[in-house]
């Protein structure tokens, strides 16, 4: 890479030997992905809060400055952590109080995420705790460069909003939220971001849990392309647009897609592909459809649901809203939990609104900061889940060894209240 | 039985090394892209993506032989785990090339290859012997007794013949 | 692969000769063009002396010979507009 003066005397220690090290890791990075250049970002979404056993045994050794060197700058030097160079914020991490003895989630871990959220903080790391920055305030501005981790944040902030990521991991973040810079590579390009592929869909898409589905498919068939999807889509809202992309990105590994009429990329097919050749359409119909979904109920076989986990993606006020409402006046089941997760900014205002009291008086919780599959926990005793989202039935059978059904959200409500899945492809 | 078998010519590949170093191990070849995030458990170097045609395999001392990362942005995260906890790989071979990919490559410090011709994919068996050289970029690959060769060229090889 | 330039070598061969244009009110920064050579950018701040300005190749000698002893030259000079007639 040819770097500026600028960096020349960051990676030579003008700013510290922290800041060096990040240098050299972008050096690493950028040269493997043989970028040209590096470019200067003011928007890293990364983890330095999220516990694991392998952070808990630096910090034991050296400290979170320990923790943070090796694991968000591959540096094994004893380095000291300064003020973060731009702005950063921390995204979702593990369980925290809200949480507590809930779960077999150790409560040392807790107390763990705790302390290195005064220390990072402390360093300008905003803890916003939650897979969707983009839904408190953390709105970048089409063609900003970012540097964010979390696939289906990556997904959202290339596709719905325009600016540009890659799918970065802790060290690559580390590095940038310490020197404000991140390779040149990938979706920072122009050129990178057309569409390679054509979806088109010939069911109806619409509402949030066909989006889901149609997502499912999508990645499965182009998995870290580029797809323009068509056909008969109703007008997506926030909700709608977040659930297919995280389930994108869990499918396959998409980082950028383009729905002409509604993403800004691309206002016709024609310049979703950059003027160039449109691909023939990949197209779904019933029959994938059918598919989609017995994929995602695959992991079923008992209808007892111990426990409805819903807010994944993390949910906006409004999904909490419509989920207060199914839940007003109803008592759950007395051996079944319903959790929905949320950004902490967000539950202020659910509590304000009194939709956390709607569904905690119905003996469901409205949780924050994390969510079974980040924590690798769920209500003791679960061995059948059942959920709306098709990025948490994807996973955490593979996470916690325990079935999944996948439905709407008023299937998994009525599960919850009568402990049964009952759930069906309408 | 493992080792360089004697009268095998070695399958030459050449690629892009992106992580310096250079090692010699049995391979592990899947054809199917690798999750870090609910894909691998890093306290044991095992595959767990439930449908995955690596399932319950270690990839401990192996050279993983794969088409790309899919999944979470934690990739490089939890293959770097498996560099703290001692299970890694002994070095990585694959053809997409993501930034996920690539930072763990990275981080987990093994020997890399990528987009290596002929294909991987194509030339290596799991069990075959594999030599990877992340600084120039070259793999040689020795098959394993009894594995029908593989398609790929062939190179003049003679001397690395064991006798 | 990223070239080790040497930033503060740079900086301190240049040194003289950029606080003589800084007198002159002019501001001199650098960027690398690739591993060996450089860009060398001339600014003028709104005090700047019109008249004190050389042309670009003898700016250029005379920073290729403050470099003589740096593994680096002048690829070439961009001077502020009003002064490249």
């Amino acid at each position: 890479m040819l770097l500026t003066r600028e960096e020349l005397l960051m990676r030579d220690g003008a700013e510290g030997d922290a800041v060096a090290a990040a240098m050299d890791l972008l050096i690493r990075y950028g040269d493997a992905l043989e970028a040209e250049r590096l470019v200067d970002t003011r928007n890293v979404a990364g983890t330095m809060t999220q516990p694991s056993p392998a952070k808990a045994k630096l910090f034991a050794e050296g400290g979170w400055a320990r923790a943070y060197a090796v694991i968000n700058l591959d540096c094994d030097r004893d380095i000291e952590v300064p003020r973060m160079k731009v702005p950063t914020c921390q995204l979702q991490h593990g369980f925290a109080e809200d949480a507590g003895g809930l779960t077999a989630y150790p409560e040392q871990s807790i107390r763990l995420q705790e302390d290195a959220e005064s220390f990072f903080s402390e360093r300008g790391v905003n803890i916003l705790a939650t897979c969707t920055p983009y839904q408190v305030g953390n709105l970048p501005t089409r063609g900003e460069h970012c540097a964010w981790m979390e696939s289906s944040a990556v997904v959202y902030c290339n596709s719905v909003l325009g600016a540009r990521t890659n799918c970065e991991g802790a060290a690559s973040t580390g590095a940038a939220a310490l020197t404000g810079k991140i390779p040149y590579w990938g979706n920072h390009l122009p050129e990178n971001r057309h569409a390679t592929h054509l979806v088109r869909a010939d069911v109806d898409v619409d509402g949030f849990q066909e989006w889901g589905m149609f997502g499912y498919f999508v990645g499965e068939q182009v998995l870290e392309a580029r797809p323009a999807v068509t056909g008969r889509l109703a007008r997506p809202d926030l909700a709608d647009l977040k659930h297919f992309g995280a389930a994108t990105a869990t499918s396959g590994g998409v980082e950028m897609f383009h729905m002409p009429g509604v993403t800004p990329e691309a206002p016709t097919v024609e310049a979703a592909f950059g003027g160039g050749r449109i691909a023939e359409p990949i197209t779904y119909g019933r029959r994938e459809r059918e598919a989609v979904y017995e994929v995602l109920n695959g992991q079923g076989t008992s209808r007892d649901v111990d426990f409805v986990l819903l807010g994944c993606p993390h949910a906006s006020l409004d999904q909490v809203a419509q989920l207060a409402a199914l839940l007003e006046g109803r008592r759950l089941n007395s051996s079944t939990e319903l959790w929905v997760m949320m950004p902490r900014a967000l539950s202020t205002m659910a509590l304000r609104n009194g939709y956390t009291r709607t569904i905690t008086a119905a003996g469901g919780r409205v949780l924050t900061d994390s969510c079974p599959a980040m924590s690798k926990a769920a209500p003791e005793g679960t061995r059948v889940f059942a959920t709306d989202s098709a990025k948490q039935a994807h996973y955490l059978p593979a996470i916690l060894g325990i079935e999944a059904w996948f439905g709407t959200l008023a299937e998994c409500v009525d599960a919850a209240i009568t402990g049964r899945w009952s759930g069906g492809l309408a | 039985m493992t080792g360089r078998p004697a009268g095998t010519r070695a399958i030459e590949l050449r690629g892009r090394g992106i992580v310096a170093g250079v090692v010699e191990a049995p391979a592990l070849v899947t054809r199917e892209p690798i999750s870090g995030f609910g894909g691998i458990d890093v306290a044991t170097g095992t595959v767990i993506e439930p449908r995955h045609e690596l399932f319950g395999v270690s990839f401990t001392g192996r050279v993983l032989v794969f088409p790309g990362a899919k999944g979470s942005s934690g990739w490089s995260g939890f293959f770097q785990s498996t560099r703290l906890m001692g299970t890694a790989p002994a070095a990585m071979i694959f053809d997409v090339m993501t930034t996920k990919a690539v930072l763990g490559a990275i981080v987990t410090r093994v020997p890399t290859v990528v987009q290596a011709v002929p294909a991987p994919l194509e030339s290596i068996r799991t069990g075959d012997l594999v030599r990877v050289d992340g600084g120039t970029g070259v793999v040689l690959v020795f098959p394993q007794a009894g594995a029908a060769a593989p398609r790929g060229t062939e190179s003049e090889t003679d001397e690395l013949f064991v006798q | 692969m990223t070239a080790a330039v040497d930033a503060t070598a740079i900086d301190a061969a240049l040194a003289g000769f950029a606080q003589m244009m800084s007198a002159d009110g002019y501001v001199l920064s650098w960027e690398p063009a690739d591993a060996a050579r450089i860009v060398v950018r001339i600014d003028a701040t709104p005090e700047a002396c019109a008249d004190c300005l050389v042309p670009a190749p003898v700016m250029q000698a005379i920073m290729s010979q403050a470099l003589k002893d740096t593994p680096y030259d002048v690829d070439h000079v961009v001077l502020p507009r009003e002064a490249t007639h």
